[in-house]
Order: structure tokens, then sequence, then C-alpha cells
């Protein structure tokens, strides 16, 4: 088989080479064990950050080619591998999102409920899951990109503001700073949802806000 | 602040319902992502060449300030030489992608030159039912893995041929060089390989790579392969009425192919 008149010939057993050499350069990278432990973390965060969830893949596909064309993950300095990828996966969702502007349109509406439920769930819980996960994205979504993503890798995903600080350069006073923002923004929209909707569940269970 | 503030799904003085949220968040996930299939899509990506990603990590504000004060300096000499201006845009496209850039507008092809090795290539399959949408915010200095690319510099001295024509039919109609055309196997049967793998984990996604695949390389060595591909994904998928005219035509079109068997049984009555 002949490509393009360009001399490359290619039988089965050379095509299989090819492949193979291909996948040992791709292992030799060391990225397939960022990626197993953190692919999950990544796609999880970039949804937070508002990606919509048809593009999650493209997104986490671009966290980690930029993982992978950047020297080894070097912990030393205080951040964390997953701190190192949130801050890669901030840059990839702000970029995602000026592409998504400039051709304007979302693929999943914001009140689209974003959480997987458990099968075995009771209905009802599932449903008061799914708002309570729906007010607090629609109160991420009004934060400012970088409050958004120190709030969310400190409060939901355990991260310390030291190890974000490192992986964001900022400093650790900017850290506290916005996060302190954020919550206090967070605080007043769920406060609001739940003034307006008296989340019913909340209620029925007789938890006040 | 002094120390590690306490998280607020932790702090006891927070609303119990404030506290019930966050903690519900915590503990679910918004989206099961396959890790089997996006590390797939990984390997094939890097493995293409084609990775470097659209944008750059390292310090991505200042690389892309650099990238559109070079972008702007093309601009500037576009907009002072005038009419001029076209005739640099189409001189500063890349010979090596001349052929590729033909059926584009002259303004396009200059837009190229500063952008990764096309953006349709380099993320692979990612964007390219959003190729439209253009990544003008690369830039050649965020690639990780350049191709040799002449410096716009030289490349404006050779705006004008000494004989006064611009160099434009006889770069169009250069052959691509053996290079070039070994990368494009090379990603075309890493992308081919992803959506092989993908078939029977997840026809959607095969025929939405395979696609893909043909959109990039739409007169690439592997068509008979995808085409047979997308015609079992389809029937994969329940689409047996397309699947079947598909493999139909297939197996009129390639009536010896060593895909044939398969496809016969798809379109078995």
């Amino acid at each position: 088989m002949e490509a393009w008149g360009s001399g490359l010939c290619l039988n089965c057993d050379e095509l299989l080479l090819v492949s193979k050499r291909l996948d040992d350069r791709y292992i030799e990278s060391g990225t397939e064990a960022l990626f197993r432990a953190h692919a999950d973390f990544v796609a999880r965060f970039v949804v937070r950050l508002g990606v919509a969830a048809n593009d999650v893949d493209d997104v986490v596909q671009e966290v980690f080619l930029v993982a992978h064309h950047q020297p080894p993950f070097d912990s030393r300095r205080g951040a964390r591998s997953t701190t190192y990828l949130g801050a890669i996966a901030m840059r990839a969702a702000s970029s995602y999102r000026r592409r998504q502007s400039r051709i304007a349109r979302r693929e999943t509406p914001l009140d689209e409920p974003r959480c997987v439920a458990d099968p075995s769930m009771d209905p009802a819980r599932a449903v008061e899951l799914s708002d309570n996960l729906r007010a607090l994205q629609s109160a991420l979504d009004r934060l400012d990109e970088e409050s958004r993503g120190i709030f969310i890798l400190f409060e939901l995903e355990g991260e310390s503001c030291r190890a974000i600080a490192e992986a964001f350069q900022l400093p650790i006073g900017t850290v506290y700073s916005r996060l302190h923002t954020a919550r206090a923004r967070i605080r007043k929209h769920l406060r609001g949802v739940s003034k307006r909707s008296g989340i019913a569940a909340l209620a029925r269970a007789g938890i006040t806000a | 602040m002094t120390g590690e503030p306490i998280r607020l799904a932790d702090d006891v003085a927070e609303s119990k319902s404030l506290r019930r949220i966050l903690d519900e968040a915590r503990n679910s996930s918004p989206l099961h992502y396959d890790i089997e299939a996006g590390l797939g899509r990984h390997k094939a990506l890097v493995a293409s060449k084609a990775g470097s990603p659209s944008w750059s990590s390292e310090p991505a504000r200042i690389t892309r300030d650099a990238t559109f004060g070079k972008l702007g300096k093309l601009v500037a000499v576009g907009v002072a030489v005038g009419a001029g201006g076209v005739v640099v845009a189409l001189t500063l496209v890349d010979p090596r992608s001349a052929p590729d850039q033909d059926a584009l507008p002259a303004s396009r092809s200059a837009v190229t030159d500063v952008e990764p090795p096309t953006p349709a290539q380099a993320r692979g399959s990612i964007a390219s039912d959003r190729s439209d949408s253009g990544d003008a915010d690369a830039s050649p200095a965020e690639r990780s893995d350049p191709v040799p690319v002449t410096p716009p510099i030289q490349r404006e001295h050779r705006r004008v041929s000494p004989d006064g024509k611009t160099p434009r039919k006889a770069t169009a109609n250069q052959p691509k060089p053996p290079l070039a055309a070994d990368d494009a196997v090379k990603r075309e049967i890493a992308q081919m390989a992803l959506a092989r793998a993908l078939l029977s984990q997840s026809p959607a996604r095969a025929l939405s790579q395979l696609r893909a695949t043909s959109r990039e390389f739409p007169r690439g060595f592997l068509t008979e392969e995808r085409e047979a591909l997308v015609a079992l994904a389809l029937w994969e998928l329940g689409r047996t009425n397309e699947a079947i005219e598909l493999g139909r035509a297939f197996l009129a079109k390639y009536p010896g192919s060593s895909f044939a068997r398969r496809v016969r049984e798809i379109t078995k009555p």
C-alpha cells in the first residue's frame, strides 16, 4: 500500500510495528499513570467549572496533553498532582468557554441536573440531591473563574490552600481572599435559593437554612 | 487569615443546609468518566504527534499576550501595505502546507501560520466537530513539538519573486514532502486504532471518531477500513437501515475487501 506517492509503503506487519512503536513512545512518557489516577478528578473539576457534559472528554484530553508536553511534575514546591492538573484544567476550561462564546452555543443547559444518580437511591432522595447539586452548581456558575476553581478545589476536592497557591502561582493570602469572597457569594446565593424555593425536601427533613 | 481555614462542610458554625449541600457535592460525582476510553484516546493523540494542545500552559497569560503581539504585528504589516497585504498573507503560508490551504481564503491562510500545526491535526479528533470555531489562541511558541517552519521575517522577503509574480502557484503545486505524509499516515493509523478499540465499547464514540478521521483524511489510505467500521458502528448503535445501506455500498465498492465478510453479515436479510 503506497500513501500519496510518497514512497511510504506499509504492509500489515509494518502497520502493527508502527503502532507498537507509537505505543512504546507513549508509555515512555509516563503520562498513563497520571491519567489513570486523576482523569476522573479532572473530568469532575471541569464539569463544575462549567464545561458541558458533551465536551468534557475533549477538555480532559487537552489537560493531559498539556501535562504530557510539560516537564515532569515536581511536587517539591508544595503543589500536588491534583492541584497541578487543576491549574491546567482551569486554563483549558477558560479556553473552552472562549471558544463556546465565539460559536455562541451551549450544548448542556445550566439547569440540567449534574449528578450521576445511584440507581439504588430512593427516587425522592435522588430528586432532592439533584436539586441541591443544581443549586450549588448555579451558585458556582456565578463566580469568577479563579474564585470558582479555588472554591471547588478547597471545599469539594479537599485540597489545601498552600497546594492551590503553588499550583496557581498565587500568594497564599490571595487564595484565602478569593476563597473568602467565593464563600460569601455561595452562602448568599444558596440562602436566596433556599428562601425562594423553600427547598421542600430540606424543610420536610426539619433542616433550616 | 493565617492558618488553613476549616472547610464549610466541616464547620459547625455554618448552616446545616449549606453543610449538607457541600457534603453531598463532595460525595457525588457530576458525571461518570470512562477512564479506559479516555486513556485510549489520549494515547492515540500523543502517538499521532498531533498532541500539541491548542494552547499552552506556561505561563498561559504571558504566552497568549505574546501571541497577540505577533499577530498584531502581522495585521499591522498587512494594513500598512494595503492591497499588498493580501500578497503578504498568501506568501506567509508555509510552502509545505500550501496544498492543504488552497481551498481556504487568503486571510485564513495567514492566520493558520500563527496557529499550531493546524488545529484539526493538533487536537486530533478533539475539535473535529468544532473546527470552524478556530483556535487563534495558540501560537508557534507554544508548540512543544515544533515542526521546522521558516521564520516569518524570511518569508516576507519572498513576498515577490524576481520576475515580479507572486509565488502562489509555485508553492501550491509542490508535492507534499515525505515527512509530512509520514506524520499524516501515523496520525491516521493512530486514529483508526482508536476507532477500532472503541467500536466494541462505545460505538457512538467510535462513529464520532471515524467521522473525525474522515474529515481530516478524506482520501486517507485507510478509507476502506474506515467505511467498513462506520457501517459496523451504525449497526451496533441499532441504526440498522443506515448500516445496511452503507454496508451494501461498501460491498459494491470493495467486493474483495478483507472487511467484506463482516460487512456482509450485517447486510444479510
